[in-house]
C-alpha cells in the first residue's frame, strides 16, 4: 500500500479536443482499496476520464500521480505495466476463439513459442470455478450470452494481478444472477486489495457496491461523497442540474380496442404464452435472460415460425411468416442494438424517417422531395426530437433522439402497436426520461406497446400488466402496481 | 443539457448527401498539383485539346468506376470489371460480324451480355449470400474462360463497328468528344439516381446498415441485384467505347481498369464500406488517376518503373485521407 499517498490521482486535469473541453479541472484521488462509483449522464466525460486513466488519452494540461510520484502514460502499455485494467461495456474480445483463448489473449501461456494449450485450458477452467462463473472453458466465446461473455472479460481481467480495476458499466446486459456474480467478485478483488472504479447508471447499484461517488457533468466534477452519506436524489439533482419530478414517466390513458392477442402460443424457446395488448397500455414483460421474452416476440415478429396456437391482430387470426407481415399488420420493434439494427446512423434524421414510407413518397421510383421534408417536419414536431436540421446524421444525436427517431419512422408508417426491447440499456437518466415521455406520446396517440426489460424498477413503474416469464412461459400477470417488487422477483426467479 | 427549451431548427434545404467533402477536396487539390507537374513536362499538358483527349480516354474508366461506385455503396464491390469490360468489347465486335443486323444492335448486344453476368453476380451476392469479394472474382475468371474458350477455335469478327468508332473517339457536338458527352449524361443519370430516385435511397440505406434498412421494409436483395446489374452494364459499355477506341477487341483489353476503377471511387471520398460517397467525388478520382496516368507516360520512362510510380502514387494519395478512423480502444 501506498505510505499516506492516494493511489491514483488526478491533478487539475483538462482535455480538449479541437477546441472543445472533454473535462476542465478535474481533481479527483482514488483511495487505497476503496470501490470508488462514478456517474453521470452520457456527455458527461466519463469515457473521456477511463480513457485518461487507461492511458487510452493523454490529458491536455495536468498530471497524473500514481502512488504519489507523476506518471504520463504514453499508451495502454504503460497503465496496464502498472496493474491498471479496464472491464468495457462492450466485450473486447475475439467471438471466434474459445473462453480459454480469451482469457489469456495476449498473455498466451507458450513453451518454446509452441502454446500449452491444455494448461490454459485447465487453468482457465480453474479461474473459472473458483469465481463461480458455470461457464466451460473450451466452449467458443461467441456462443456465449452477452451476459456470460462480459464475466469471461471480468475473469481475464482478474488474473492478470490487478491493483486499479475500472469497470464501465459491466451490469447493462447480465441477469440478476450474474450481475450478483460480478457483484461477489468485485467484491473478492477488492478485498484482495485492488481499487476498483465503478461506472454505471444504475444508482441502486452505486449504493450497493461503492464507498465513494463521484458525478461528473458537462466535464466538470460537481461532487464526491460517501455513498453512506447520500441519497439517489441528491446524485441525480448533481447529475441533471434540473429537477426531474418524476423519473419513472407514467401518464393515464384510456384503454382501447385489442391489437394483438396470442393464444396458446408456442415457438422456440417459449410454450403456451397467452397475452393481450390493447390500445393506450403498456403490457411489460419481466424475467431473467433466457425466460423466452426475446424469442416470444421475434417470433411475433416472423423472424421465427410459431409450433402452435394462434395470433389474432385486431380479432382476425394472422399468419406472421416473415417480418415485412408483421410490418404491414402495423406492428413496430424498436430492437435492442438500435444504433445498427434500427437506424443508419451515417444518413440524415430526415432520411432514416423517411425510410420506410419511401414506397409512398412519390411515383415510379422517384423521391417526391417536398413530401419528404413534409414528414420529417411533421414527426420532428411531434416528438420533439432535438437536431439541428433533418440533414444532421443521426449519429451526432443524443439516445432519446436516436429512440425518438426510431419511434418515428414506424409511426409515419402506420404503426400501431411497438415492442421495445431493452430501451434504456446503456442509456443515461436524462435520456431514460425522454423515452418514457415517447412512451406517453405513443399512448396519447392511440398505440399499445410491449416493453421488454430486465430493469425491474422500470417495468414494474411503467407496466399497466406487467406478465412474468419464466422458462419459457408466462408465470403470473399483474395489474399496475398491485404485487409488490419482491414477489415479481420471486416469480420470476422461481424460488 | 438544455433540450427542453431547445427549438426545433429552422428546416433548411440541405439534402441529405450534399456537403462538402474533405475528401473531394483533397481529390480536386491533388488534381490541381498533377496538372501543374505535368505543365512541367511539356507546355502542351495545358491545353484544351490535350485535356479533352485525356477525358475522352478516362471516360471509360468512367463507366467502370461509375458502376463500381453503386456496388461499393451498397457495401459490396465488383472485381469482375476487367473481364466483363473486355465480355462487352468482343460480344460486341462478334456481333457486327453477324451482318448489318448485327452490327445495328453491336452495342446492345455487348451492354446486354454485361447486363447477364451483373445479373449472376447479383443473385450470387443478395440470394445465395456469398461475399461478393469472392463471388466476382469467380465470375471474372468464368468470363476470362468463355471468352478464350470463344476465340480459341474459330476467329469471331473483331473489328469496331462505326458507330462504336464514332461514340469513343468522334467529335459530333461542339467540338467536344462523344465519349465526354456520354460521360456527362451517364454522370447526370447516376446524380439523378443516386439522389432522387427510391433505389438511391435504398442503396444508400443498405450501405449503411443492410439490417435496418431490410427492418425498414427495403427490398434489399432486389436493390442489390439491380446495383450489380448497372455495374456489368456499366463495365461492358466501358469496354464497348474502349473497343471502338482501339478500332478491335482484344483478349485482357479490361486488365488494366481493375485497380484504377476501384481507386479512382476510393480517391472519390466514397466509403469501401459502403453507405457513404458522392458521385462528384467519383469524377474527381476518374480525372486525377487518368491525369497521373497521363504525366506518367510522356515522362518516357521505362514501363516497369511507370508501373511502380503507378502503384506508389496512388498508395501515397491514399494515404492522405483514404485512411479509416484509427483504432479506439
Amino acid at each position: 500500500m501506498a505510505d499516506g499517498y492516494p493511489l491514483f490521482e488526478l491533478v487539475g486535469i483538462e482535455k480538449r479536443f479541437t477546441g472543445t473541453y472533454a473535462l476542465k479541472g478535474i481533481d479527483l484521488a482514488f483511495e487505497p482499496g476503496e470501490v470508488h462509483a462514478i456517474a453521470g449522464e452520457n456527455g458527461a466525460g466519463k469515457s473521456t476520464l477511463i480513457k485518461l486513466l487507461t492511458g487510452a488519452h493523454q490529458p491536455s494540461a495536468g498530471g497524473l500521480r500514481w502512488e504519489g510520484r507523476p506518471v504520463a502514460f504514453r499508451g495502454p502499455g504503460d497503465a496496464l505495466a502498472l496493474g491498471i485494467n479496464a472491464v468495457h461495456q462492450e466485450v473486447v474480445a475475439c467471438p471466434h476463439l474459445s473462453v480459454a483463448a480469451n482469457l489469456y489473449l495476449g498473455d498466451e501461456r507458450a513453451r518454446h513459442g509452441f502454446l500449452r494449450k491444455r494448461a490454459m485450458l485447465h487453468e482457465g477452467q480453474r479461474l473459472l470455478d473458483r469465481l463461480g462463473f458455470a461457464i466451460r472453458a473450451e466452449a467458443t466465446l461467441g456462443d456465449l450470452t452477452i451476459g456470460q461473455q462480459q464475466l469471461v472479460a471480468t475473469a481475464r481481467a482478474a488474473h492478470r494481478g490487478v491493483r486499479f480495476l475500472i469497470f464501465d458499466e459491466p451490469t447493462g446486459y447480465l441477469t440478476r444472477q450474474e450481475t450478483e456474480q460480478l457483484f461477489r467478485l468485485i467484491r473478492a478483488l477488492n478485498a484482495d486489495g485492488a481499487t476498483i472504479v465503478y461506472i454505471s447508471h444504475r444508482l441502486e447499484e452505486i449504493f450497493e457496491l461503492a464507498d465513494r461517488v463521484t458525478v461528473l457533468r458537462d466535464g466538470r466534477l460537481v461532487s464526491t461523497r460517501r455513498t453512506a452519506e447520500t441519497s439517489e436524489r441528491e446524485l441525480i439533482r448533481d447529475m441533471v442540474a434540473r429537477p426531474i419530478e418524476e423519473l419513472h414517466y407514467k401518464r393515464a390513458v384510456p384503454v382501447g380496442e385489442k391489437l394483438l392477442e396470442t393464444r396458446s402460443l408456442s415457438g422456440p424457446g417459449f410454450a403456451d404464452i397467452s397475452l393481450t395488448v390493447r390500445r393506450g397500455e403498456i403490457v411489460g414483460l419481466y424475467g431473467l435472460i433466457g425466460a423466452g421474452r426475446s424469442e416470444f416476440v421475434t417470433t411475433l415478429f416472423g423472424r421465427h415460425r410459431s409450433t402452435g396456437g394462434e395470433i389474432l391482430w385486431q380479432d382476425a387470426p394472422v399468419a406472421i411468416r416473415r417480418e415485412v407481415d408483421a410490418i404491414t399488420l402495423g406492428m413496430a420493434l424498436v430492437p435492442e442494438s438500435r444504433r445498427d439494427q434500427g437506424l443508419c446512423l451515417n444518413l440524415g434524421v430526415g432520411f432514416n424517417l423517411a425510410l420506410p414510407s419511401y414506397d409512398r413518397l412519390g411515383r415510379f421510383g422517384l423521391v417526391d422531395r417536398g413530401a419528404e421534408r413534409v414528414l420529417a417536419r411533421r414527426q420532428i414536431d411531434r416528438l420533439n426530437i432535438v437536431a439541428p436540421g433533418p440533414g444532421i446524421h443521426a449519429e451526432a444525436l443524443s439516445g432519446g433522439n436516436q429512440q425518438k427517431i426510431v419511434v418515428g419512422k414506424w409511426l409515419e408508417r402506420g404503426a400501431r402497436l411497438f415492442i421495445f426491447d431493452e430501451p434504456t440499456v446503456g442509456v443515461d437518466v436524462g435520456t431514460k426520461s425522454e423515452i418514457y415521455r415517447v412512451f406517453a406520446d405513443l399512448l396519447d396517440a392511440g398505440a399499445g406497446i410491449i416493453l421488454i426489460s430486465s430493469y425491474l424498477p422500470e417495468v414494474y413503474d411503467l407496466s399497466d400488466r406487467l406478465v412474468v416469464f419464466r422458462g419459457g412461459r408466462t408465470v403470473a400477470e399483474h395489474g399496475w402496481k398491485t404485487a409488490e417488487v419482491e414477489t415479481i422477483l420471486t416469480e420470476a426467479i422461481g424460488a | 443539457m438544455s433540450q427542453d427549451q431547445a427549438k426545433p431548427a429552422p428546416f433548411r434545404l440541405a439534402p441529405v448527401l450534399r456537403s462538402i467533402d474533405p475528401a473531394i477536396a483533397t481529390a480536386f487539390a491533388c488534381i490541381v498539383a498533377l496538372l501543374l507537374v505535368g505543365s512541367l513536362y511539356s507546355s502542351n499538358f495545358l491545353s484544351a485539346d490535350y485535356l479533352l483527349q485525356q477525358i475522352q480516354v478516362g471516360s471509360f474508366l468512367a463507366m467502370a468506376a461509375t458502376g463500381m461506385m453503386i456496388v461499393v455503396l451498397l457495401g459490396q464491390i465488383d472485381l469482375s470489371v476487367p473481364w466483363v469490360m473486355t465480355v462487352g468489347a468482343m460480344m460486341s465486335t462478334a456481333a457486327a460480324g453477324w451482318g448489318p443486323v448485327g452490327s445495328w444492335c453491336a452495342i446492345p448486344i455487348g451492354i446486354l451480355c454485361g447486363m447477364l453476368f451483373g445479373l449472376v453476380n447479383g443473385i450470387g451476392v443478395a440470394y445465395l449470400r456469398v461475399p461478393s469479394m469472392i463471388f466476382t472474382l469467380g465470375t471474372n475468371a468464368v468470363a476470362q474462360g468463355l471468352m478464350i474458350m470463344r476465340t480459341g477455335g474459330a476467329a469471331p469478327q473483331d473489328m469496331a463497328t462505326a458507330a462504336m468508332r464514332t461514340l469513343a473517339t468522334g467529335r459530333v457536338v461542339a467540338d467536344i468528344p462523344n465519349a465526354l458527352w456520354i460521360w456527362m449524361l451517364i454522370g447526370v443519370s447516376t446524380v439523378f439516381l443516386l439522389r432522387r430516385t427510391t433505389f438511391g435511397r435504398s442503396v444508400y440505406a443498405i450501405g449503411n446498415s443492410e439490417r435496418a434498412a431490410y427492418l425498414s421494409g427495403s427490398r434489399t436483395r432486389r436493390i442489390t441485384v439491380l446495383a450489380f446489374v448497372m455495374s456489368g452494364a456499366l463495365s461492358a459499355f466501358g469496354g464497348v467505347l474502349l473497343a471502338g477506341y482501339s478500332t478491335k477487341a482484344y483478349q485482357g483489353m479490361g486488365d488494366p481498369y481493375l485497380l484504377p476503377a476501384i481507386a479512382a471511387v476510393v480517391l472519390g471520398g466514397t466509403s469501401i464500406l459502403g453507405g457513404r460517397g458522392t458521385y462528384l467525388g467519383t469524377v474527381a478520382g476518374v480525372i486525377l488517376i487518368t491525369l497521373l496516368q497521363s504525366i506518367l507516360s510522356i515522362m518516357q520512362i521505362d514501363e516497369s518503373i511507370r508501373q511502380i510510380v503507378y502503384g506508389l502514387t496512388i498508395i501515397l494519395m491514399l494515404l492522405l485521407y483514404g485512411r479509416s478512423a484509427i483504432l479506439r480502444t
